[in-house]
């Protein structure tokens, strides 16, 4: 398990030159890594791509036009869910008590963790496909309320640990849902914020 | 023939998966397997059937997933589920004999507050539902199974409780390193979940026998009571997409000979086991004797996440959670100011308690809600086992009923009306519990007399079905100041108490009340104690004498193997203290974010200035510099948020000087993270921001209801609200909070998160659209007029 020093730079809003920054993510990381309980459900369906969504062939359709366009070319797709546990939560918590300056590095620490460990879940997932970038509830046209549908395919909550709150939160806190397509091309593997549209971001890659 | 008469006398078998055998007849992912309780009843049953003929005596109904939040906006009715389950395994255990049917309570699925939203009496709530139902139906035991997370099987074990009279068998799923998925451990399970009075527990789901072997011996170590094992067919492989358990019946009939040999008493199977794993398992392991319960001397407790356990070596028990004589402890109870204790806790911990003792009592308090409050804020930021502090018999109930884990209670004395009213509570929340020597008589001026009120607590205890390991006697220590034998006294007990095998604990530093030089009297006196046999002290972590004569006992004790934690204290440690002074002015060490300089600028500068001028003269225009370097983008988010840092030290320096009594307190703020949202790193950081310019800042948390943030507007007059929502899901609420707070009230609102912009926040509303933290509290200050 280990966390992206660059991407947790880019979280902190600071510019990737930052040593000093550098240093303090480094040592929140050092807090913050017996705390991580990674855990990851993943599962390949069989998909239909339709106008206005994915059609699963569980019978259950997944409603974004964007997904379906994101899609593009796939027969098969990956559902996945991650998360790194309560305890990193609780963790990130107790820093930020103590210090905000450590809880705003903890939760720019967490959350690169938890992106690398999709990788590592997805490269340790044989396919001779591509896979395409990871796609989740709540991009694009794609309403959180789907958020549902993903939850109960994977049985995330037995599986994992991972729930949703009323309000469609995930909690754990730091955690990741999302359909990876799978693909012959190996066109499409692109940088995750080049094809989001928000360009006014502040995390955004090149924004900062 | 009934269970019970057989539990643990008798080595009995559960079935197998459940899941496994309805997915090969059929059932989708996502589809719910409860309803098949309606739509195909006759496979339920012949799955039953196949179970009981391969030589189970115990089925599990169909009901793991069944509770009202699964069946949410359906016309599905939970009980009518519940019930048809039973009737379908009631009717499939006819004509065998010795066969039980188990009412299956699963997870929830759902978080428990306050790591996740449901809170816990609902949960309690729902799985009521559920037990009244199978109750109802005639269950013969309830099956809490597949639990990964402590607080929630606790819930689940009360609700069993309070609605039946049925047995009760849990069993939990751990990993390869024997966690939780909530990070628990198999002691600190074990403890809580025997502390609750169960009738069995154990493991089941996750892993296979082999690797639940490893998990075992712990859990017999941890447990009196007879042990389950419901291991799956393996660990699970991914076989072309699909994901299967691959140790077959001979095999793992082989593995589970082993385990069960080793003192189990109930044992089946989970996921990939079919009829013919638990026939096998029957036919080799069938004549082997049940486990049964077995005897220990543990006097433990637990969090969530951790046991600690007594006569190893000292505890030490974090006594600054208690608000006598502490006027800024009060402050912060009054204005529910968890953040506050919760930061006390964890300077504590940081010093090297064990457990903290947390005691909120105090006049003008209601210590039921209070105590109620301090004890999930402190679980949700640490581990470390609580102590429960409260004469107030209903805070105490609260207290123990909400804690996470096996509590330790402080405390029952030898009076009647403490015994009748306590003992009950204890047994029940399978606390360990502090009993005092002294009774209706007073305080026994001799050790024999204290010694007899020990016993008798003891004995008491035992009338309610309590174990003497489940007491740590506190042999109270009187001042030597107005009574010279009086630490002499205290210190027989514990020697006599400790012959006789029982734990004590004590509050160290009365003995030197009314004398000059405490710490002196006080550390000679915890030194004695330990050589005595005190097992734990009720002490401050933070006073350095304290420490110093815990770490050289456990080093000339021989308790500290090769003197390891001694010379890591003590190796690297100045040659004399010399008091530093700082070389730096507030102005700069705040600029530069530098906590330690600040904290020591601080100090200084109170020697020659008053607290407000301090402020007004360094603190804020160091925080107006850093803001404008921020807003200019010349300093970074890092370097704002280690300046707040620098403030704040500096500010509680001079909230400490003058008291607490409010002096520097401003005029009140009051934040909040909208309801539906849970992000709250932008709300912490404005706060912070906030206290450090002299304002009170009520904190209202995250996930708020909208009548919360008006209602709080209204009680605390404040003038000004910030709300901050991160999603675009949750905008609406913000809308819907402003609407509401400017229909109340003529607060300002100001409004952050991610999502919003200028023009959104004045659509919806908001007086002032706030992109960072500073210039939330610029728009503060301009309002205010500061």
């Amino acid at each position: 398990m280990r966390y992206h020093q660059a991407e947790a730079l880019r979280y902190m809003r600071v510019p990737a030159t930052d040593r000093e920054t550098a240093n303090l993510l480094d040592l929140v990381y050092l807090k913050l890594r017996n705390e991580v309980q990674a855990r990851s459900v993943i599962r390949k369906f069989v998909c239909t791509l339709m106008e206005d969504g994915v059609l699963l062939d569980c019978g259950v359709k997944l409603n974004s036009k964007d997904l379906a366009r994101h899609l593009k070319g796939c027969q098969e797709v990956l559902l996945l869910a991650a998360t790194l546990g309560s305890r990193v939560d609780i963790a990130i918590r107790r820093l930020t008590l103590g210090s905000v300056t450590e809880g705003a590095a903890a939760q720019a620490v967490a959350a690169s963790v938890i992106e690398g460990y999709c990788d590592e879940v997805q490269a340790g997932y044989a396919t001779e496909l591509y896979q395409k970038p990871r796609f989740s509830p709540g991009y694009g046209d794609w309403l959180l309320e789907e958020q549902q549908k993903l939850f109960r395919l994977l049985d995330c909550s037995k599986q994992i640990g991972l729930t949703l709150t009323d309000g469609l939160m995930m909690v754990p806190t730091k955690s990741v849902t999302a359909v990876i397509g799978l693909t012959r091309e190996a066109v499409c593997v692109q940088k995750k914020c080049a094809r989001c549209e928000n360009s006014e971001c502040p995390y955004r890659e090149g924004n900062i | 023939m009934i269970f019970k008469d057989l539990l643990g006398k008798e080595l009995l078998f559960f079935d197998g998966a459940m899941g496994t055998m309805l997915q090969a007849r059929g059932l989708q992912p996502g589809e719910l397997p409860e309803l098949w309780n309606f739509t195909h009843a006759e496979e339920i049953k012949a799955v039953h059937t196949a179970y009981l003929e391969a030589g189970a005596n115990i089925i599990k109904t169909n009901t793991f997933g069944a509770n009202r939040l699964k069946f949410a906006g359906t016309e599905i009715k939970t009980a009518e589920v519940v019930q048809a389950a039973v009737r379908i395994a009631k009717e499939a255990c006819a004509g065998f004999a010795k066969s039980f049917v188990a009412l299956d309570l699963g997870p929830t699925g759902k978080l428990l507050a306050p790591y996740g939203d449901l809170p816990f009496e609902e949960a309690v709530a729902i799985y009521g539902e559920v037990v009244r139902a199978g109750r109802d139906a005639g269950a013969d035991l309830i099956l809490i199974e597949t639990m990964s997370d402590t607080y929630e099987t606790k819930a689940a074990i009360l609700a069993a409780k309070e609605n039946s009279d049925l047995p009760v068998v849990v069993t939990m799923t751990f990993d390869l390193d024997g966690k939780l998925l909530t990070g628990g451990d198999v002691a600190a399970a074990a403890l809580m979940v025997e502390g609750l009075g169960v009738d069995a527990l154990g493991f089941n789901c996750g892993l296979g026998p082999a690797q639940m072997a490893k998990l075992l011996p712990t859990l017999l170590a941890y447990t009196t009571l007879p042990v389950a094992l419901n291991p799956n067919a393996g660990l699970p492989v991914e076989r072309d997409g699909k994901t299967v358990f691959e140790v077959g019946p001979e095999a793992f009939a082989q593995l589970m000979h082993d385990l069960i040999s080793q003192g189990v008493s109930l044992a089946g199977g989970c996921c990939g086991t079919t009829p013919e794993h638990i026939r096998k398992m029957v036919e080799l392991c069938g004549d082997l004797p049940a486990g049964g319960g077995r005897e220990h001397n543990l006097t433990a407790v637990s969090s969530y996440g951790r046991a600690v356990v007594f006569g190893k070596v000292p505890l030490l028990i974090g006594e600054r959670i208690n608000p006598t004589g502490k006027p800024r402890l009060k402050e912060a109870l009054t204005n529910s100011d968890w953040d506050y204790v919760c930061r006390l806790g964890l300077e504590q911990i940081s010093a090297g308690s064990h457990i903290l003792d947390v005691n909120t009592g105090m006049p003008g308090l209601d210590e039921v809600v209070s105590l109620s409050q301090v004890v999930p804020a402190l679980q949700a930021v640490t581990d470390t086992p609580l102590q429960i502090d409260t004469s107030n018999y209903a805070a105490m109930e609260q207290a123990l009923r909400l804690y996470n884990g096996k509590p330790m209670l402080n405390s029952v004395s030898g009076t009647e009306e403490s015994m009748a009213k306590v003992l009950p509570l204890v047994k029940k929340y399978g606390a360990v519990v502090v009993g005092l020597c002294l009774d209706e008589a007073g305080i026994p001026a001799t050790a024999a007399g204290r010694v007899a009120v020990a016993e008798k607590i003891i004995a008491r205890a035992a009338d309610y079905g309590i174990s003497r390991t489940q007491i740590v006697l506190d042999p109270l220590a009187l001042t030597i100041s107005t009574g010279s034998s009086n630490a002499l006294v205290a210190m027989e007990v514990i020697r006599q108490l400790h012959a006789r095998g029982l734990h004590t604990v004590m509050g160290v530093s009365n003995i030197s009340f009314g004398l000059p030089g405490r710490e002196l009297i006080n550390s000679t006196f915890f030194t004695l104690s330990l050589a005595a046999g005190l097992s734990s002290g009720i002490i401050n972590p933070q006073s350095k004498a304290m420490m110093d004569a815990y770490y050289s006992y456990l080093a000339v004790a021989g308790l500290d193997d090769g003197c390891k934690d001694y010379v890591a204290r003590y190796a690297d440690a100045p040659k004399t203290t010399a008091t530093t002074v700082s070389e730096m002015g507030l102005f700069d060490a705040i600029v530069k974010g530098l906590v330690g300089e600040s904290r020591k600028a601080a100090a200084v500068a109170l020697t020659k200035e008053q607290p407000l001028e301090i402020i007004n003269k360094y603190m804020i225009p160091a925080l107006d510099h850093v803001g404008v370097g921020f807003e200019k983008k010349k300093l970074f988010l890092p370097q704002l948020l280690m300046s707040a840092d620098a403030a704040k030290a500096a500010f509680d320096v001079l909230r400490d000087a003058v008291g607490g009594n409010g002096e520097a307190k401003g005029e009140k703020v009051i934040i909040a993270t909208v309801q539906g949202d849970i992000h709250d790193i932008g709300k912490n950081i404005v706060k912070v921001l906030m206290e450090n310019y002299g304002y009170s800042v009520i904190d209202l948390g995250k996930d708020v209801p909208v009548a919360k943030v008006v209602e709080a507007a209204q009680t605390y007059g404040a003038k000004i609200v910030g709300l901050s929502a991160l999603m675009t899901t949750t905008v609406a609420a913000m809308e819907e909070t402003i609407a509401a707070l400017h229909a109340a009230t003529d607060c300002h609102i100001v409004v952050g998160g991610a999502v919003l912009t200028k023009d959104y926040a004045a659509a919806i509303g908001a007086d002032h659209y706030a992109p960072n933290a500073v210039s939330a509290v610029n728009y503060v200050n301009d309002v205010l007029g500061k």
